[in-house]
């Protein structure tokens, strides 16, 4: 079934491409994606397909692509401990704006392999080159590296922020899948997904898309009312635990 | 199995929560105590975050006071009129906390908040507990003859009451026999509000040694008056972190509820095989516990020196 599915989804590609410059067509295995009670984590494929004009010059080598999948952006303030009276207390600290909630990236072979630093950081592609925003820029460069290597760990250790070198895979010269996996605390939004196609180091074509992740129904209800009506919601708390509270004082009397 | 908890927004282990319900409520059965001080520290250790653990746990403790309340209300031992003004004082102290809590989370001292009020607060009270348990318990080895319902702690003070029968504002209270003015209860009040709105503890481990030694108010309806004061304060407090934190998470309460409830009817039943001096040296010895564990966490070198803290989206 799910072979039918991908053989699916490539004919709707390769019928839908114009035939003009040299560019990539994505498909995703799943354009929503819904966090239910039991959710444990999700896996998205990409599927693309390079289209490239009869008049355009061969390229030299094999093609090369990077998928990256972010989340929706989120300011997060980044805090180191330090001993004070021989207590850790929170103390200083540095604020990221507008930093991806997720990020991960899929690519057909290590990226140092294929792209300059230059390249890399002006297309995000890699961890070490992604693009941190540093609110009130200050401070000496070894600790803004320490801070930014902090924040990254710290993503990474909760599998927010991944890489996965080989996960893109060619099925044709001109057919690519990746697959990038979503874990169970993936924040719900919009994600941007982004294909990067590389040929001898250089871009020679972007292309990307959305794709949403969300609270599915009781989930979605709950977070919601919370939100948008927090005294109803937290009434709400109240009744069902006086409720309970009254039917435990039932059984234990009978009990 | 796991469960997703839409405001935490984090799966977790169902049995898990519904473990640490059931061996809280166990404990809180045990020693007629709403276990807020034992389910804060629990959830923090499991990783939930501190500040959805404190507001989520509130209506949680105020249905375990609930069902406790129910039964000493049958038998009258709730005190209305005095409840009316610790509670007046404690919806005061619940604003002011919820109001520092949102202060102490945006400037990231949330956590070492609630750590070192942990180690000073059940520091301080599982020592002074164990002490007068241990005592007991001693005095009863040596002399047999004494009966184990013997009230051993004579030394009470009655330190508030002594003090409120100055104050202006005389007020009696029949049903506890009191005549005193309402200052000391507001204040007495104000602080478990305050206290229990930023440490996710209904304070009843603080109110009812309140009552009885500091205000004089017979054990019985202490308890029955501390379990109604509890449930009142605590829903609001539930109310006011909803609309100011958000951070009340109903799935979470819910599955405490549900394992507390459970547990308790256990621990109840064991809890009434053991003597009171030993209920109470055991207690003291599980705060003395927690509270260690708190102290030790503010000194060792933390696993992770970093923290990561959303401020929200976009800039």
């Amino acid at each position: 079934m799910k072979g039918g599915f991908y053989i699916g989804c490539l004919c709707v590609l390769l019928g839908a491409l114009p035939a003009r410059a040299e560019r990539v067509v994505l498909a995703l295995s799943s354009e929503k994606i819904g966090i239910s009670s039991n959710f444990t984590g999700a896996e998205l494929t990409v599927f693309g397909v390079i289209e490239r004009d009869q008049q355009s010059t061969s390229r030299a080598g094999a093609y090369d692509v990077a998928v990256i999948l972010r989340g929706p952006a989120r300011s997060v303030v980044t805090r180191e401990k330090q001993r004070m009276f021989g207590v850790w207390v929170n103390g200083a600290a540095r604020t990221y704006v507008a930093a991806p909630s997720f990020f991960a990236l899929a690519s057909t072979r290590p990226l140092v392999d294929f792209a300059e630093e230059s390249v890399r950081q002006a297309h995000d592609l890699g961890l070490d080159a992604l693009q941190l925003i540093e609110r009130a820029n200050r401070g000496i460069d070894d600790e803004k590296q320490r801070f930014r290597a902090a924040f990254i760990d710290m993503k990474r250790q909760d599998k927010l922020y991944s890489e996965a070198m080989g996960a893109v895979k060619f099925m044709a010269p001109n057919v690519f899948r990746g697959r990038i996996l979503l874990p169970a605390n993936a924040p719900i939004g919009i994600y941007a997904i982004e294909v990067v196609l590389l040929n001898g180091g250089q871009v020679i074509g972007r292309q990307s898309t959305n794709l949403q992740i969300y609270k599915t129904g009781f989930e979605q209800a709950v977070f919601d009312a919370s939100r948008q009506n927090p005294l109803w919601y937290g009434l709400l708390s109240v009744v069902l635990a006086l409720g309970s509270g009254w039917l435990a004082s039932v059984v234990f009397r009978r009990g | 199995m796991t469960i997703y908890l839409p405001i935490a927004e984090m799966s977790v282990s169902l049995f898990l929560i519904l473990g640490i319900g059931g061996a809280v409520g166990f404990v809180s059965g045990m020693f007629g105590v709403g276990g807020g001080f034992l389910m804060t520290p629990l959830l923090i250790f499991s990783g939930i975050p501190p500040a959805v653990v404190v507001a989520s746990e509130a209506s949680q403790i105020a249905a375990s006071a609930c069902s406790g309340a129910f039964s000493y209300w049958r038998r009258s031992f709730i005190d209305f009129r005095l409840s009316l003004w610790l509670m007046l004082g404690g919806v005061l102290g619940s604003l002011l906390g919820v109001w520092l809590f949102s202060l102490l989370r945006n400037a990231g001292q949330l956590d070492i908040f609630i750590a070192l009020s942990y180690v000073v607060l059940l520091g301080f009270v599982g020592s002074l507990m164990l002490w007068e348990s241990v005592g007991a318990l001693l005095k009863l080895r040596r002399s047999a003859h004494l009966s184990p319902y013997t009230h051993t702690n004579t030394a009470a003070t009655g330190f508030l009451a002594g003090f409120g029968a100055r104050l202006p504002w005389q007020m009696s209270f029949p049903s506890s026999k009191l005549k005193m003015s309402i200052l000391p209860i507001l204040l007495l009040g104000f602080c478990i509000g305050l206290i229990g709105s930023m440490l996710g503890v209904g304070g009843g481990f603080l109110l009812v040694p309140a009552l009885i030694y500091l205000l004089r108010v017979p054990t019985g309806l202490a308890i029955g008056t501390s379990l109604f004061q509890t449930v009142v304060t605590m829903s609001v407090a539930s109310i006011l972190h909803a609309s100011t934190t958000y951070a009340v998470d109903l799935v979470l309460s819910f599955l405490l509820m549900i394992g507390g409830v459970i547990g308790a009817q256990y621990g109840a039943h064991v809890g009434q095989k053991l003597k009171g001096e030993e209920l109470r040296a055991l207690l003291a010895l599980i705060i003395l516990l927690v509270a260690l564990r708190f102290a030790y966490e503010m000194v060792a070198e933390p696993a992770a020196r970093f923290s990561l803290f959303v401020l929200g989206v976009g800039a």
